[in-house]
């Protein structure tokens, strides 16, 4: 969808979750996904950057899991600390970032960004 | 535990339609403020294990309110500050196993706070205070 490139989208039902990652698989874009909570101070300190990158990078589909919202996905994909994100890549995971790590997010975005077009 | 369990399933939706949530829950709630009792107890606890650890708060003190609120809101449902910076699949287990009770373990035994609540001088996000009032926390969270 045009209209949410360059925004971080938030998933707030398995649904939208599901057909978010359907749309991100059958593209073969990068998807960076951000699992939060809304009581988590440093989830809160890095949103505006992700929100930065998602302009950034419109070629990357940045999704938001709120883990208390959608308890099963975060279960499922072993969420433990947040915030934490999940890089995925056709359906495969290859990487990810624990903690409000600004740079480090940056970096691996970067790296996968040029993998994905080389 | 089991009514504590299915007000967690439906969760805190602080950004999506009340409309559309309202059909499909039965119940639901807006984001929960937890009780000024408790936001009060846990910024007082933070002030005093700051200053015990040897610990400041954050630069920014938005991240420092919303944590506190985090454990007040534990607090107020479990009974127990559970670290808000982590997912469970049973909270109220949780609490009462206490590993992840604030202080938590890695806290207690290595300073370490990945919540940012307690930074050690030398972090980069650490800022030079030790105290929080309520109305800073207040401020820094209205508009959540």
């Amino acid at each position: 969808m045009a209209a949410e490139e360059g925004q971080v989208i938030s998933c707030h039902t398995v649904e939208a979750w599901n057909e978010q990652l359907q749309k991100g698989n059958d593209s073969k874009k990068l998807i960076v996904v951000d699992f939060t909570a809304s009581w988590c101070g440093p989830c809160r300190f890095i949103a505006p950057v992700l929100a930065e990158l998602a302009k950034k990078y419109p070629g990357v589909t940045f999704l938001k899991v709120d883990v208390d919202e959608l308890k099963t996905v975060a279960q499922d994909w072993a969420v433990e600390a947040m915030p934490t994100f999940v890089f995925l890549k056709e359906g495969k995971i290859v990487d990810r970032v624990v903690g409000a790590k600004k740079e480090e997010l940056l970096q691996t975005i970067t790296k996968h960004v040029a993998t994905t077009s080389a | 535990m089991n009514l504590q369990a299915s007000s967690f399933a439906v969760g805190i939706p602080s950004f999506s339609s009340p409309f559309r949530r309202h059909r499909n829950f039965p119940v639901f709630r807006a984001q929960v403020e937890p009780s000024e009792k408790s936001v009060e107890i846990m910024r007082k606890f933070s002030e005093q294990y700051a200053r015990k650890s040897g610990t400041y708060f954050c630069a920014d003190k938005g991240v420092t309110s919303v944590v506190i609120k985090g454990l007040a809101d534990h607090k107020d449902a479990l009974g127990a500050p559970l670290c808000p910076c982590r997912h469970y699949d049973d909270k109220a287990a949780e609490a009462g196993q206490g590993f992840w009770n604030c202080p938590c373990v890695p806290m207690r035994e290595r300073k370490e706070c990945h919540c940012m609540l307690f930074l050690t001088p030398d972090n980069d996000f650490a800022g030079s205070e030790q105290t929080i009032t309520m109305d800073e926390i207040k401020s820094a969270t209205e508009n959540m």
